[in-house]
Order: C-alpha cells, then sequence, then structure tokens
C-alpha cells in the first residue's frame, strides 16, 4: 500500500502541531484564535505581504507565533527551509510567479490553522 | 433534446453572492465553484429561478395587443415556458433550461488603467466550444498560451514600468503584433457582442479591448480564487450595539465587472393549456422580456448581485 501522502494531509498535519504549540506554551490563546479566524480574509483583501508585515508590527506574542507557522512551512514548502517569508518575498530575486505561488500556499495551510484553532483553543 | 439555444451574458455590476450556504475553507460563506477548475459559477438553477421570477412579473391572463408588443406573456404561456406552479408541477415540464453561468472575464486591480479584465486561454477555448453548441461562431481564435510570468495585452493602457501589474503581481508582457491582433479582436468581439447593449456601456466596451489580459492559465486560476472580494459582515445586539455573539461572519463575491455566460436552451413547449411554442419561440418570448437588468444570488436588500444582462442568438455575430 502507497505510504505517499496528500499535500493536504502534511497541511493538516502541521497545523495541528502548531495549535498543540499554541495550545500548551501560548498565554494568548483567544488571541491566536482571532488572528487565526480573520487571516485568510486579511490576506484576501490586503495581499500577503501586508498582512506578514501588519503582524510583525504588532508583534505581540500571537502575531510572532502565527507568523512564524506560516513562514515556516511556507519557506519550507516552496523549498527555502530556514528563511524568512517576509524577507523572501521582499527580496528582488524573488518573482512574482514565487511570490504567487506562496500567497496559494499560505492560504491553504491557513485553513487549516483556522479550523483546528476554532476546535482547541478558547 | 433541446431545439433551439442561445447565450446570455452576464455583466456583475454590484458585488455578487451566489453562495453555496457554508464553507470549511478561509472565508465563512463561500460563493459556488466548479469541482474541477475552481473558477466561479453562478449555478443553473439559480438563473432559472430568476428568469422564472421575471418572467411571472411580466405576464397576465390575457396581456393587450400593446403589452404583447412589449413582450408581456399571458399566463398561459408563462406556463408553459417555465413550468407550472409548485403545487401542480408534475404536470409538465418547462421549456426552458439555462446551463451554469460560466466565467468569461474577471476583474483585477491593475497598477497602470485601474483594472483589467483578465482572462485565459482556458476560459477562452471552452467559451469557443459552448459558442458552438448555442451556433454562435466568433471569427476569433485562441491564442497560444503566455508563459509563465508573461501576459498578452493590446496597446499599452495596462503597461507600468516593468510590465503589467495586477494586484501585487507583475507579469511581463508579449510584444509580437501577431499576437496584439489576436488580444484585439478578441476583446472588440467582446465589446461589440458579450458586453450590455446599453448606452451607458459604450465607454466600457471601448475600454475593454485596451484592458483585456489574457494571462497564463494558473495565474488566471489563482486570480479567481483568491481575489474575490470578501466581505465582512456582523449583526449587532439592538440595546448595546455591539456586534451579536457568533455574529460576525465574512462573504466572499464575485466583484463588480465579472463577465459570465449562460446558454440559454429550448425544447418546444409541452403543456397541455393550448400553447405550443417551438424551442426558438420559447427563446424569442424570453429574449423580448426586456430583461436588461436583474438580481442574482443572495444579500438582494443590501443592494448586492445586481447585473445587467444580454441574449444573444446564433449566428447574430
Amino acid at each position: 500500500m502507497s505510504v505517499q501522502r496528500t499535500t493536504e494531509q502534511k497541511r493538516a498535519e502541521r497545523a495541528w502541531k502548531a495549535v498543540k504549540e499554541v495550545r500548551e506554551k501560548q498565554e494568548k490563546q483567544k488571541e491566536y484564535l482571532a488572528l487565526a479566524r480573520s487571516a485568510p480574509a486579511d490576506i484576501q483583501t490586503n495581499g500577503l505581504a501586508q498582512t506578514l508585515a501588519f503582524w510583525r508590527a504588532k508583534g505581540e506574542s500571537h502575531h510572532q507565533a502565527l507568523y512564524k507557522h506560516v513562514s515556516a512551512w511556507v519557506m519550507e514548502q516552496l523549498g527555502h527551509s530556514g528563511k524568512d517569508l517576509l524577507a523572501w518575498i521582499t527580496d528582488a530575486n524573488t518573482s512574482s510567479d514565487h511570490y504567487r505561488q506562496a500567497t496559494v500556499e499560505a492560504q491553504a495551510f491557513l485553513v487549516w490553522i483556522k479550523r483546528f484553532a476554532e476546535a482547541e483553543l478558547k | 433534446m433541446f431545439e433551439a439555444s442561445s447565450m446570455m451574458f452576464i455583466y456583475v455590476e454590484t458585488p455578487l453572492h451566489a453562495g453555496t450556504g457554508r464553507g470549511l475553507g478561509g472565508v465563512d460563506l463561500p460563493i459556488q465553484r466548479e469541482r474541477v477548475t475552481g473558477y466561479p459559477i453562478v449555478q443553473a438553477s439559480s438563473l432559472k429561478g430568476r428568469l422564472r421570477a421575471e418572467g411571472r412579473k411580466k405576464s397576465k391572463e390575457s396581456p393587450t395587443e400593446e403589452e404583447r408588443k412589449q413582450g408581456w406573456l399571458s399566463t398561459a404561456e408563462f406556463e408553459a415556458i417555465f413550468g407550472p406552479e409548485t403545487e401542480r408541477a408534475s404536470e409538465h415540464a418547462g421549456a426552458l433550461s439555462p446551463g451554469d453561468a460560466k466565467i468569461l472575464l474577471f476583474p483585477v486591480r491593475s497598477l497602470a488603467g485601474v483594472f483589467a479584465w483578465t482572462t485565459s486561454c482556458d476560459v477562452l477555448a471552452r467559451f469557443l466550444r459552448d459558442t458552438e453548441i448555442v451556433g454562435l461562431r466568433p471569427e476569433w481564435n485562441v491564442p497560444p498560451e503566455p508563459a509563465s510570468g508573461e501576459v498578452l495585452i493590446f496597446g499599452t493602457e495596462l503597461l507600468a514600468r516593468d510590465g503589467v501589474v495586477l494586484e501585487e503581481f507583475t507579469f511581463s508582457h508579449q510584444q509580437s503584433d501577431e499576437i496584439q491582433e489576436i488580444v484585439q479582436n478578441i476583446g472588440k468581439w467582446l465589446a461589440q457582442n458579450a458586453l450590455p447593449e446599453g448606452d451607458e456601456y459604450r465607454y466600457w466596451r471601448e475600454a475593454l479591448p485596451n484592458r483585456l489580459a489574457i494571462l497564463p492559465r494558473d495565474a488566471f486560476r489563482d486570480f479567481t480564487v483568491f481575489s474575490t472580494e470578501v466581505i465582512t459582515r456582523v449583526r449587532l445586539e439592538p440595546e448595546t450595539k455591539t456586534v451579536a455573539e457568533g455574529a460576525l461572519w465574512t462573504e466572499e463575491h464575485l466583484p463588480v465587472d465579472t463577465l459570465l455566460y449562460a446558454p440559454l436552451m429550448a425544447t418546444p413547449t409541452r403543456a397541455k393549456n393550448g400553447i405550443q411554442l417551438s424551442g426558438a419561440e420559447v427563446l424569442a418570448r424570453v429574449s423580448s422580456l426586456g430583461l436588461t437588468r436583474t438580481v442574482l444570488g443572495g444579500d438582494e436588500t443590501v443592494g448586492r448581485g445586481v447585473v445587467a444582462l444580454r441574449f444573444v442568438t446564433g449566428g447574430a455575430s
């Protein structure tokens, strides 16, 4: 039997880990939940870079946590493990096409984050 | 099988929410989409219901000669075309069958030219296929698929410094005269045949060829998925004027200036009430209802879903 897993399963697994980490370590769980809830719509309305920059500017621990989760996952998927997502987007060598792919990946990942956060965080 | 068919073009004038009722994705109330491509659609049943409602409004027991000229139907004709009222639904089927409304042009914010009407070779090729079914034969061909990160345009209106900037994404553009001409032809044809006919659209008919952007298919798909309008809504507690518990939600809408098309097909009428119309006559009656505007989808009472309509019969181009 094939053990190859779909990208969706991998996203779900990572999102589950991220939300579990928030539940165990993060003090601002309610705030993380609210931020995760609005994140997909924020990205759709304002763009990924704008949204990331906004989280970074706010800089409270729940902003930082969500930023870290999205950044790490998207960078890993695009083959730039260890790099910072916002820095990569704003880099002159990053093409528009790659930025679009990053947006798509971030949205797909955030759907899982949002769903698990709604289930696990109060 | 159907005896006659025509095309209905739907131009979105206020944000359109043809919803699915619930969603587990990023937006609480997403719009209807095709399963495979993810492109937005408006399901045939929504269109059929709306055309029926408009037909009912313009029918009466026995319209006068003058009213007939203005497109009024007799109640018997209305029933023969749209089918009987629910409690007698089993008597016979209606004669009119709309298909799903599919995407043709999707507006995207542009750094130059305010917005571009985007489309893709996939969409154009599919449109050609669908026009074949209804006997409408546009005199243009689908251009070659643009390379990743490229866009096909005509003229310079969409050109910003580095190319065409749509939302936050830059596309470089093709220079070849041949490509430019293809894009221009498509733009002109759509302006003349697919945009609404009214005088208020004259400006837009002229603008369309210059603001048409044919994108790589993946890029176009991503725009239709991630550049729709997301509107946040709340319900307030009347006493406190603060958000009621749980009453904050997001709704997805097709943006203003989206162009959709839906085939309309018709059989001869099946009613036993003395009305016998051929498929072509059924379509002619529907087109002459004088429907230049209607409302589709949800949120009607907050002004959403106003669309301009255009009915085009095969061979008319």
